[in-house]
């Protein structure tokens, strides 16, 4: 998109270009030499393969290693969050600097608003990832706090413009793209498809792209509905079994959120008949994969976004580069054909070892 | 079940059926809260029946058993805390923790199913023990104690797990939760055996009238040699056991022990407790009251589907059952202790009478 404006956080112009990170995380030292190029900014000295000893990409910019990244989010209940914690350790380990995730268990909109209130008065704080997911302006004040204290924001559920450094993640249209693309095939365009997710802000936004992509690009497929469940496993699996015993005849389902893979064989018991398409990467939605009983997973690997969401806040505290506005990560959608390389290797490209390189 | 039983331990009157036998049987059975509740519960599914035929398949009624046959289990010593004049709200984080400590044994330390299972249900026991020490013998207050071992527990669960849900368990463990009997699923037959065995322990034996009476005039009670805090403890201790043995089984059902598997399942339990003729206040409550509040919420769940309701209303209209619930026995109650004109003098309540039937 290209379109400059003022950067509300700090020190330099923000450049609003949205850098796309191609295929699963490279974590290596090519990934991050690409991305400081996408930042306009030059690359670190020296930068060595990842987790190579003194190889670190933060050698010659003076990291601040005293200082913490936060993640700030909510639900940490959640299975999802796996993944993402993995992605943030790893970017603690290749910088070498302190990374923490805070906020409540549950999907608590005040206790995570009180979260990046309380980051926002540490004293430790470098920068802030955050999932705040909910309606901006109850966390506006929030932000514009952390630009006066010149702590960079990374946003990451969801994106709300300045004041911010960078949005990075994916866009609520892109699983349920995925997810439609998927089901459509499987049906051959044909059927009765529904759709269950929990009461989230985001997850709500994506329902909608949801049966609006259906409609657009399968019109012989009927949407018989939605239901919603309270973001813990036993009421999700009594609203899908309740749904698919509503609709008896429908043909598949989305499971919207990041809950469906915890419980997939449940879900499968429920109605085998269903073409399920779940939403995350964990194991156990894997594995009913992989054994053919549930027709694929979509989603964006958290373990992706949280990697490369914390880039931008690095380079930004040690080095004063320029963030894209937006970086996209891939949605990846994962099926029988492709789930036993996915679960070899989750986070990384699968065919080509850049990091092999001299 | 009524308790006619004398009480040759204390100086108490036998929970008798001396008020009661003033009255009618007719108008006993048509005034009685069970009674008008399973009428309510009729009604409800005649219209709901009449809107979505579908809705009164036996197939629809199975599903809405089997999904609270493990609430039910947790009901039950809710009804009897209540009855007690106490509460609990720690069963979910302790139903949670239980599953995850068996899951976290079989998967990580290779225990064998009975192990993971006693285990399991030993975690439970041991935070209902804490409550009822911390809550009869140290004097705290339930709401503030029982809530700090929700945390606790909650808290133990996400830090043993790190987001980390343990799956893959052996057969022979998830057999607990998944095996069929006449094609329903096992966790019914559970629900059944341990509801009636709690019924019959609670509503034909000494013990059972000693909790009403502990629930009905705790001064009272003690003067008559009730052991009050002994009872109590006995009865946190039952709570916690059932819902680490609720958590084990889900786990066993789910195949996967998850740190967001209930959420809510105290409030819940308690909301069905209070439909079905229990007073927070204590004194009062029966199981088979509790099992169709229990029964109305889940029909009322799966007839929101059926007809149509946005899952985005159906908390709120929950909530109104309750409080309808609320104001009705409100007015009962003091209907019932208005005194007869042709008596002049106050009549024993349905408190009085301690309600003892199950």
């Amino acid at each position: 998109v290209n379109e400059q404006r003022p950067h509300e956080i700090g020190r330099g112009g923000a450049s609003r270009r949205e850098f796309v990170v191609r295929g699963a995380a490279a974590s290596g030292a090519a990934g991050i030499t690409a991305f400081l190029a996408a930042c306009g900014g030059g690359s670190p000295a020296a930068p060595g393969k990842a987790g190579a000893a003194g190889g670190s990409p933060a050698a010659g910019l003076g990291a601040k290693k005293d200082q913490t990244y936060y993640w700030v989010t909510a639900n940490l209940g959640d299975p999802f969050y796996q993944d993402g914690i993995a992605g943030m350790k790893k970017f603690g380990d290749l910088f070498g600097v302190k990374v923490q995730i805070v906020g409540p268990q549950k999907n608590d909109v005040a206790g995570m608003t009180q979260a990046l209130q309380e980051t926002l008065a540490k004293p430790d704080v470098a920068g802030i990832f955050s999932y705040y997911y909910a309606d901006f302006n109850a966390a506006k004040s929030l932000y514009e706090e952390a630009a006066k204290k010149q702590i960079p924001v990374v946003n990451g559920a969801g994106d709300w413009g300045p004041p911010r450094l960078s949005f990075v993640g994916v866009r609520d249209q892109d699983a349920p793209s995925a997810a439609v693309d998927l089901i459509g095939d499987a049906l051959g365009g044909k059927g009765k498809v529904g759709y269950i997710g929990n009461t989230g802000t985001n997850i709500v936004r994506e329902e909608k792209f949801f049966e609006q992509f259906l409609k657009e690009r399968f019109s012989g497929i009927q949407f018989v509905g939605n239901a919603a469940h309270d973001g813990s496993a036993d009421d999700a699996l009594k609203q899908y079994r309740a749904f698919v015993q509503r609709n008896r005849d429908v043909n598949a389902m989305f499971f919207g959120d990041g809950l469906g893979p915890s419980i997939a064989d449940a879900l499968v018991q429920a109605n085998p008949n269903v073409k399920l398409v779940l939403r995350g990467f964990g194991q156990n939605g894997l594995k009913a994969i992989q054994a053919g009983k549930v027709l694929g997973t979509v989603d964006r690997n958290p373990y992706d976004e949280e990697l490369w969401g914390f880039m931008p806040l690095y380079f930004a505290v040690n080095g004063n580069y320029r963030a894209p506005d937006s970086m996209i990560v891939p949605t990846i959608t994962v099926t029988k054909d492709n789930v036993d390389g996915f679960i070899k290797d989750p986070y990384h490209n699968v065919g080509v070892d850049y990091s092999s390189r001299a | 079940v009524t308790v006619a039983a004398a009480d040759p331990g204390t100086n108490l009157p036998a929970a008798g059926p001396s008020a009661a036998a003033r009255r009618s049987v007719a108008r006993r059975f048509l005034g009685s809260r069970v009674t008008a509740l399973a009428l309510f519960d009729l009604v409800f599914i005649a219209a709901i029946g009449a809107i979505e035929p579908d809705f009164v398949r036996l197939e629809n009624f199975k599903v809405i058993v089997e999904n609270m046959a493990l609430p039910a289990m947790v009901m039950v010593p809710t009804v009897y805390l209540l009855a007690a004049g106490r509460f609990d709200l720690s069963v979910d984080g302790v139903a949670v923790l239980s599953g995850i400590v068996a899951g976290l044994l079989l998967k990580n330390e290779g225990a064998p199913t009975l192990v993971a299972l006693v285990l399991g249900v030993g975690v439970g026991f041991a935070f209902g023990l804490a409550n009822g020490l911390l809550i009869e013998l140290a004097g705290l207050n339930p709401l503030v104690t029982t809530l700090g071992t929700w945390w606790v527990a909650m808290g133990l669960a996400l830090g043993l797990t790190q987001g980390y849900s343990p799956f893959g368990f052996p057969s022979g463990f998830t057999a607990i939760g998944q095996t069929k009997v006449l094609g329903v699923l096992i966790v019914v037959v559970y629900a059944v055996v341990f509801v009636a065995a709690m019924a019959a322990l609670l509503g034909l034996t000494r013990f059972g009238a000693h909790v009403y009476a502990t629930g009905g005039d705790r001064e009272a009670a003690l003067l008559n040699g009730v052991k009050v805090k002994r009872i109590g403890v006995v009865l946190y201790a039952l709570a916690g056991t059932l819902a680490g043995a609720a958590g084990v089984i889900f786990a066993a059902r789910l195949g996967t022990a998850s740190a967001s598997a209930f959420d809510g399942l105290a409030l819940d339990v308690i909301a069905a407790a209070v439909v079905g003729g229990a007073s927070l206040t204590g004194g009062r409550g029966t199981v088979l009251g509790g099992l169709l509040g229990l029964f109305l919420l889940n029909l009322f769940g799966s007839a929101a589907i059926y007809v149509g309701i946005s899952p985005f209303w159906q908390k709120g209209i929950s909530g109104l059952i309750l409080l309808v619930a609320l104001v009705a026995d409100a007015l009962a109650d003091r209907r019932q202790r208005r005194p007869p004109s042709h008596l002049g003098t106050q009549a024993g309540g349905e408190g009085s009478e301690r309600a003892a039937t199950t």
